[in-house]
């Protein structure tokens, strides 16, 4: 009884914390994105939700966001898992060429904006290469073009994370049922698909599921490089947010914020289903 | 009459003649020998000491006055010569008083007269005004005079603190000439032998009252030189001052609420165990011996401090600043601790200050900030302490729209007397602060700009006024083809007024006047119109550099005497009109309607301030004491009555005054000084009829030709999205600007990338 009454004076510093910069704010968030945002503050019900989902630049947002993440995710979770597959396997350097693909993950942003500018200005190494390979130029930063150099940089800033993530997991899958599956004749893909994917299914989920919610988060590198209003193809929802944000639209930001959230704690079930339901499978 | 004697007719003249003209008020008047002495309400006190409660006052005319602490009362002792902006003694008398600081010494009040070190005692035994030199006594007042070495002339000391203690007068002060730098010292009432202080930084001391002085030290070298490293953030710092060991004891922080640190700190005295200071706009008591710091009084100033030297006088501070002249405050009184009526965005205009003035009940204080980030402000009015309860914005560069929507204006309509002052103003002034047929500001003040051509070089060039550009457009192809056409022949004349900075002004004023244009359209703001494209491709064609290459004018030069356009021609302030140049209003395209974009300033009220009657009060009485010379005029149609400069009578009558000594003296005058005496009245005489043409700071034809050519073409600039946007993003449409001058980009993307983001700022915002 001693022991369980002081582990709570133990937590209670951290538990006020977690009150106070997250349990409060987000109630007090709720109700602020239920009144009118007046000096006076008054109840307006879900208004501000109507009127936000209603607006064209708020969907435009959302849109951009879903398609960034729905594009990004699958690419992160595929390549990190055959990157983690491939570096399994004692080779010679292995160590390196992990530690190589987590520096952009530790690296600043800024810093790696400045060489992805650099590669991908008008006059750079990439389009040199266009050019020498027949292509014309391409103003990859500015317009719809952006969209590529963002997502490249977004893989190869969170490529590095994952594959950590799936090396530590591939190393508690037992050998033997590999090689159980190598004398039935199971090719490489049979392996991967019945045995590796169901061994790490949770670290999988998780993978798939940061990958997703980082790729919601790619907000910074746009705002870098395409600023508060950039091409319509890559102005995602924090845009949206961070521009009502300056202009005290705080309603608009709270309201926006847990419309998002609702979508992403939907998308967290359905994954989350998902894996229940091959994980039954695989029992 | 002799030829001293015209000397001194003449001193006087000029000496008169050169007085500032000061507003009306109470005047009380004194005969004194026959001759009217009088003191106006607001006559410039240079000069005041006190004996108990009662002030002894030396004004700038040389009127010596009394009156008590507390009531704005004061009698009128009699004359001396006052000599505060002499540097040399001057030429009196034999017997007349001259002085230009009074002290009081072992009770008496007295007078120093700096440029000669005599000290004159004012009253005799039975308290009459009797002005009587203390014999046998000069003092050396070299310390309160600055003379450059190797210059042949000195100027006057800008002294801070001047008093007299346990036989000596304590002075210090700041010298303006060369480096400027901080004097202290003081002399002796028995020997006149002047004592230098060593102690550095000492920018104030006063009488403690019990034989010690405390002194004041800020460092403010880092103001006029490069080399310095001194903290200008830094408070300054006081401590008893021994005058003896030149040194100050143990020092403390002056607190401060400024975020210019000891800077705004100055005009100390002690009482009552307080150590009181000007912290900016407010008077603070600091308690010496608990060392907690209060807000005593509010000056209703603006936050940078004049400074002055100050008197403690019985739970009064009394201040002598600069051309206020004279200023008394009561110390702590009942009710200090609610605070005072609060202005934002003022910084101590006349407008302001006749309020403050006319209300010495009310305290007023003035916000030391000016920011414009509506966070800050929305924070700033809903704050339980020091929170804004009027606030001066502009229209067209602050969030005010956005503050009257989101409900932190009040409603005015509540307010009969300010709703009829407004419904004379031109409607179109009020349109923008209307919102469901109610009132939530009102504007007080108007400024804009337009172009001006200086017809003389026009002329010289061999153009004629049907050659003048009537458009932006031409008046860039006109730019473009300055150097073939005129510039390589005219080395001499420089195209734009603003030199290397006309191309930064004229970009600014494309971007602001097209905004402006398609609002007065009444469109949603585009870039990708015919106009726009025609105002880049035509502003893109001029070469600056090309243009500054062949003028003779130094690069460097901010200003330039002779330029043939002037960029910004100040439009709504007819009290001061540039000669050399005629406005040129232009339309933004070619065969258009010309405009003016003016920007409107304007006063709103805080909805939760707890002093709205005062709030209001304020409001009605700005509305009355507008400027006369500029919103008085261009927001009333009404106003047409021509404005009268405010020094015109005075000076007739000062000038009127010396033609009838003249007159008086050429009756008595000898042969051979009666030619003289005739040539000197007729050129009074002219000068009183040459007078008449300065008669009117603001003509009728000046008010008639601005509501014939002006008015008509003004536009109230409104918010837009641009305004609305977080900073970030309006530099981002002045780099794409930027990149499309460089040639980075081409006309066609420029438009593109502009419409792009405008179009999501204005999403947005639905």
């Amino acid at each position: 009884m001693f022991r369980k009454k002081s582990v709570w004076l133990y937590l209670l510093p951290g538990l006020l914390g977690l009150m106070a910069f997250y349990l409060v704010p987000f109630v007090w968030g709720v109700w602020f994105s239920l009144t009118d945002g007046t000096i006076d503050n008054r109840f307006v019900g879900f208004d501000n939700y109507l009127r936000v989902w209603q607006n064209e630049v708020f969907q435009l947002g959302l849109k951009n966001t879903i398609e960034l993440s729905l594009l990004c995710a699958p690419v992160i979770f595929v390549l990190s898992f055959l990157l983690a597959g491939m570096l399994r396997k004692p080779i010679a350097g292995s160590t390196f060429y992990r530690n190589a693909l987590l520096m952009p993950y530790l690296m600043p942003s800024a810093a790696m904006l400045i060489i992805w500018l650099i590669l991908f200005d008008y006059g750079g190494p990439v389009n040199r290469l266009a050019v020498a390979l027949g292509f014309d130029r391409v103003f990859w930063l500015e317009g719809a073009a952006l969209r590529v150099p963002i997502v490249l940089l977004y893989i190869w800033k969170n490529l590095g994370f994952s594959v950590v993530i799936f090396t530590a997991a591939l190393q508690a899958v037992p050998e033997s049922l590999y090689e159980y599956a190598s004398l039935e004749g199971a090719g490489w893909f049979r392996r991967e698909w019945s045995i590796t994917l169901p061994q790490i299914l949770p670290t999988a989920f998780l993978v798939f599921v940061l990958a997703v919610v980082n790729a919601f988060k790619i907000f910074k590198e746009v705002y870098f490089i395409g600023g508060a209003y950039p091409a319509e193809s890559i102005y995602t929802l924090q845009h949206y947010m961070n521009n009502k944000f300056s202009k005290l639209d705080y309603q608009d930001v709270t309201t926006a914020a847990y419309s998002f959230a609702v979508i992403v704690i939907a998308l967290f079930l359905l994954l989350y289903r998902t894996k229940s339901v091959r994980q039954g499978e695989a029992a | 009459m002799t030829r001293k004697a015209l000397s001194l007719l003449l001193a006087l003249t000029l000496l008169l003649c050169s007085l500032p003209g000061w507003a009306a008020g109470m005047v009380v008047s004194a005969a004194v020998g026959g001759v009217s002495i009088s003191v106006d309400d607001d006559n410039v006190v240079t000069s005041a000491t006190n004996v108990g409660s009662t002030l002894y006052l030396l004004y700038q005319s040389g009127a010596v006055a009394t009156r008590p602490v507390d009531t704005n009362e004061p009698t009128v002792l009699g004359e001396v010569l006052n000599t505060q902006y002499y540097t040399e003694a001057p030429q009196t008398e034999e017997g007349q008083a001259r002085m230009d600081r009074l002290f009081v010494w072992d009770g008496r009040v007295c007078g120093m007269c700096t440029p000669s070190g005599e000290v004159w005692t004012l009253l005799d035994d039975a308290g009459a005004f009797a002005p009587a030199k203390v014999e046998g006594l000069t003092l050396d007042t070299s310390g309160l005079v600055f003379q450059e070495e190797g210059e042949g002339y000195s100027v006057a000391v800008e002294v801070s603190s001047f008093f007299c203690e346990g036989g000596w007068l304590y002075y210090t002060g700041m010298v303006y000439s060369g480096t400027p730098h901080a004097v202290a010292g003081r002399i002796s009432l028995e020997t006149g032998e002047k004592q230098d202080f060593a102690c550095q930084n000492l920018m104030g001391l006063a009488p403690v009252g019990d034989g010690s002085i405390m002194a004041m030290l800020y460092d403010v070298s880092a103001l006029y030189s490069a080399t310095t490293q001194a903290d200008l953030t830094k408070p300054a710092q006081y401590g008893i001052f021994d005058p003896e060991k030149d040194a100050v004891g143990t020092l403390a922080d002056i607190p401060t609420d400024s975020d210019m640190g000891g800077y705004s700190t100055s005009g100390i005295c002690v009482g009552n165990g307080t150590l009181y200071y000007l912290d900016g706009s407010r008077i603070a008591g600091l308690d010496l011996t608990g060392g907690q710091k209060r807000v005593s009084a509010y000056t209703g100033g603006g936050m940078v401090s004049n400074g002055g030297q100050a008197l403690y006088v019985e739970g009064y501070y009394v201040l002598i600043s600069g051309y206020e002249g004279l200023r008394v405050f009561k110390l702590d009184p009942e009710g200090i601790e609610n605070g005072a009526l609060t202005i934002f965005g003022e910084f101590g205009s006349n407008t302001h200050n006749a309020f403050v003035r006319s209300h010495p009940e009310i305290a007023v204080d003035v916000s030391g900030d000016y920011t414009s980030d509506i966070e800050k402000l929305t924070q700033a009015m809903v704050s339980d302490t020091g929170a804004y309860d009027v606030l001066l914005m502009g229209l067209s560069y602050m969030p005010v729209e956005r503050l009257i929507e989101k409900g932190y204006c009040a409603d005015l309509s509540q307010s009969a007397d300010i709703m009829d002052k407004v419904s004379a103003m031109y409607p179109e002034m009020v349109e923008p602060l209307m919102v469901d047929g109610k009132l939530y500001g009102v504007p007080v003040g108007m400024s804009g700009t337009c172009y001006g051509v200086n017809m003389e070089l026009w002329k010289s060039l061999g153009l004629t006024e049907d050659d003048l550009p009537t458009s932006v457009p031409e008046l860039y192809d006109f730019a473009a083809n300055w150097v073939w056409d005129y510039g390589e022949d005219h080395p001499e004349i420089s195209l734009f007024d603003l030199g290397s900075y006309s191309s930064q002004i004229l970009y600014s004023l494309l971007l602001n006047d097209y905004i402006a244009y398609m609002q007065k359209q009444g469109e949603e703001l585009v870039f990708d119109t015919p106009v726009f494209r025609r105002l880049m491709e035509g502003f893109s064609a001029i070469d600056f550099e090309e243009i500054l290459s062949v003028q003779d004018q130094d690069k460097d030069t901010y200003w330039t005497p002779d330029a043939l356009f002037s960029t910004a021609m100040s439009v709504g302030y007819l009290g001061y009109q540039d000669e050399r140049f005629q406005p040129l209003y232009l339309s933004l395209e070619e065969g258009g309607e010309p405009f003016i974009g003016m920007s409107l300033s304007v006063l709103t009220i805080n909805p939760r301030t707890k002093r709205m009657d005062e709030a209001l009060l304020y409001v009605s009485e700005y509305l009355d004491n507008l400027d006369k010379t500029s919103a008085n005029i261009t927001l009333f149609p009404d106003h047409n009555d021509p404005v009268e400069n405010d020094s015109y009578q005075s000076n007739l009558e000062d000038m009127q005054k010396s033609l009838a000594k003249m007159q008086q003296s050429l009756e008595n005058a000898s042969e051979e000084n009666r030619a003289e005496i005739e040539q000197q009245i007729q050129w009074q005489e002219e000068s009183i009829a040459d007078w008449e043409n300065y008669r009117y700071s603001v003509t009728a034809e000046q008010i008639a030709d601005y509501r014939e050519n002006v008015a008509p073409l003004v536009y109230v600039i409104r918010q837009n999205v641009f305004l609305n946007a977080d900073a970030s993003a309006t530099s981002e449409i002045n780099k794409l600007l930027m990149q499309y001058m460089e040639g980075a980009v081409n006309l066609d993307s420029l438009v593109r990338e502009l419409d792009q983001r405008v179009r999501l700022m204005q999403l947005e915002d639905q």
